[in-house]
């Protein structure tokens, strides 16, 4: 179970707890309206009642004070078991009540029924089933001891009073109750399956979904910090490049200054070079001349 | 009423139409099973109105499924809150039915209502969870007192009870029923609600990381477009560096060249040493030269 559904299960928890108080308030209330204005009516006694809704709401405390504790301190375990005890005991608790009324054939076997809506928001389908096979068994079996007489002998005047048939050897009513019983009850947890579904499948797609975007965010965010890595990467070797460019270029332009330098100078070296030649030229051609004109002054 | 709530909401009421088919099918067996099982039971529901009854209850389902059959934009926001409306309310009546002809008093058909909340805690908000169990409330507390005050005839379910007329019988049904129906709507609205709530979350979280992966994406490409115009530009800067090493080999390979042209320059320049002054020795004797031209020049004229 992870952090989530940790979370989800016990806000289920917490809200089954929530309405306990309210169901429970509600069959005392109605207990009480019974006895005061139906005597005639077959109800354990209100000892017994007051045990009853007294241990009803000692375990609803204890359940809520269990809920109170933060999230991380509660075990997997514990939140499981806490989950199970959620309709197991109030199914046991119905049981007891019809028990001491004397008879299974009152209005009280609908809350075999409702528990099957409160374990929707707790189980899955396997859930489901199970809390509808335990109530199938302590309801049947209760309406079953009845007609073999087994249940909290209730004083015969009741009954006689009383419009309520008790089941006790009587096998058409008794029949009729089981057959109408669990019929009903697989019924509506059919419904309750299959609803329950509707609501698991959205909340499963949902959560595909959210898992999905999660996982590519996650992807995401390794491209974003490897692209960021590259990024930086390529900026530094960029950086490095310009540099070792620029530099390149300074080293060029010096060499170009030396060259021109070298040019010159070697310019200058070569043209007082070609002066010498022509002073030689300019010589030999004097010379010439000196001798023509030594010529001319011999032969005259 | 978005797509995706009326994508949920007719998704909602394909699986109560499926449900219906088994849970008409369940009535009618048993109906059919305690008829042929106990043939005391319910005599006023002959053979013919559970036929009816199956008939009308698979007729409006067979209705149903063809409508929602179709595609989702077809359907109008109208037509589909009627059509959710019916689910429960036609099979709350249809329910009645079954609870009257089953023998009011002495049935467990009543049983079928609270089906009927569990049906709108898929389908309905609060109000109308609650609506529906007033509703409930209404048409079995309605059927038990009309029939109480025989306005409408009784059909004994189980012969031999005496719960029909009992005034103390039928009222202990009302209030139990009213009772235990107010337990079925506060569980079936707060079930709802932790539902809807936790689908709101999920919801909420899956749209959070959508943001989040939308952010992400943008950055991504910003981060991708930012890496091309890099590369591109560190591929410019490389082939000019590159080029511009080239032009530095060749600078150097002509100013090693041109050393050594000057280096031999100058050896041979050493070789004529003091060509200064020979240039001048040079010029010295062009001077002389000269002026000895001039002088024979002048002794021709002379002579002549």
């Amino acid at each position: 179970m992870d952090i989530f559904e940790k979370q989800q299960t016990i806000e289920a928890i917490k809200t089954v707890v929530k309405t306990r108080w309210f169901f429970v308030l509600i069959i005392v209330v109605q207990a009480v309206i019974v006895k005061i204005f139906f005597k005639g009516v077959p109800l354990p006694t209100a000892s017994i009642i007051f045990l009853v809704a007294v241990i009803a709401l000692l375990f609803n405390f204890g359940y809520w004070l269990y809920l109170r504790r933060p999230i991380e301190k509660t075990t997997n375990r514990s939140l499981e078991i806490i989950k199970f005890l959620q309709i197991a005991v109030d199914q046991i608790a119905y049981w007891f009540i019809l028990y001491f009324s004397g008879t299974a054939n009152k209005m009280l076997w609908v809350a075999y029924i409702l528990v099957i809506m409160i374990s929707i928001a707790l189980y899955g389908k396997k859930g489901v089933f199970l809390t509808a096979i335990a109530g199938s068994i302590l309801y049947s079996g209760l309406v079953i001891m009845e007609y073999f007489g087994l249940l909290h002998a209730m004083p015969p005047e009741v009954f006689v009073r009383s419009p309520t048939l008790p089941l006790k050897g009587d096998w058409f009513m008794t029949a009729g109750q089981l057959v109408g019983f669990n019929s009903y009850l697989f019924a509506a947890t059919a419904i309750a399956v299959y609803l329950g579904g509707l609501f698991k499948i959205r909340e499963k797609r949902l959560k595909e979904q959210k898992d999905e975007l999660a996982v590519k965010a996650q992807v995401l965010t390794t491209q974003t910090q490897e692209l960021t890595k590259t990024k930086d990467y390529l900026h530094e070797a960029l950086t490095k490049s310009d540099k070792s460019r620029v530099e390149l270029m300074a080293a060029q332009k010096q060499l170009e200054a030396k060259i021109r330098e070298l040019e010159k100078y070697g310019e200058v070296t070569t043209g007082r070079e070609i002066r010498m030649i022509e002073l030689k030229q300019k010589i030999k051609n004097l010379e010439e001349i000196v001798k023509d004109l030594q010529n001319q002054i011999a032969n005259k | 009423m978005d797509i995706f709530e009326k994508q949920q909401r007719l998704e909602a009421i394909q699986k109560i139409v499926k449900v219906r088919w088994f849970n008409a099918a369940v009535i009618i067996s048993l109906g059919l099973i305690l008829k042929i099982q106990f043939s005391g039971w319910a005599p006023g529901f002959e053979y013919v109105k559970i036929g009816l009854l199956a008939v009308v209850a698979f007729g409006y389902n067979f209705i149903y499924w063809f409508f929602i059959r179709r595609p989702v934009e077809k359907i109008s926001d109208r037509t589909l809150n009627i059509i959710a409306l019916c689910q429960v309310v036609v099979d709350q009546f249809m329910y009645a039915l079954v609870f009257y002809f089953t023998g009011t008093v002495e049935s467990i058909a009543f049983l079928l209502f609270y089906i009927t909340i569990l049906v709108a805690s898929s389908l309905y908000k609060t109000r109308g969870i609650i609506l529906s169990g007033i509703l409930a409330v209404i048409l079995h507390n309605g059927t038990l007192i009309i029939e109480y005050y025989r306005l409408i005839p009784h059909i004994t379910a189980y012969p031999g009870t005496v719960w029909f007329g009992n005034s103390e019988m039928t009222r202990g049904k009302v209030i139990g029923f009213t009772f235990y129906m107010a337990v079925a709507v506060a569980f079936s609205v707060v079930l709802s609600n932790l539902i809807r709530n936790r689908e709101a979350r999920l919801r909420q979280e899956r749209d959070k990381v959508k943001e989040q992966s939308n952010v992400l994406m943008l950055q991504t490409q910003e981060l991708s477009q930012t890496k091309d115009y890099l590369h591109e530009a560190l591929t410019k800067s490389d082939a000019a560096r590159v080029e511009i090493e080239k032009t530095k080999t060749d600078l150097e390979k002509a100013n090693l060249e041109l050393q050594a042209k000057l280096r031999e320059l100058e050896k041979y320049g050493q070789v004529t040493t003091g060509r200064e002054l020979r240039m001048i020795e040079l010029k010295d004797k062009i001077k002389t030269m000269e002026a000895r031209m001039k002088e024979l020049e002048l002794q021709i004229n002379k002579k002549q």
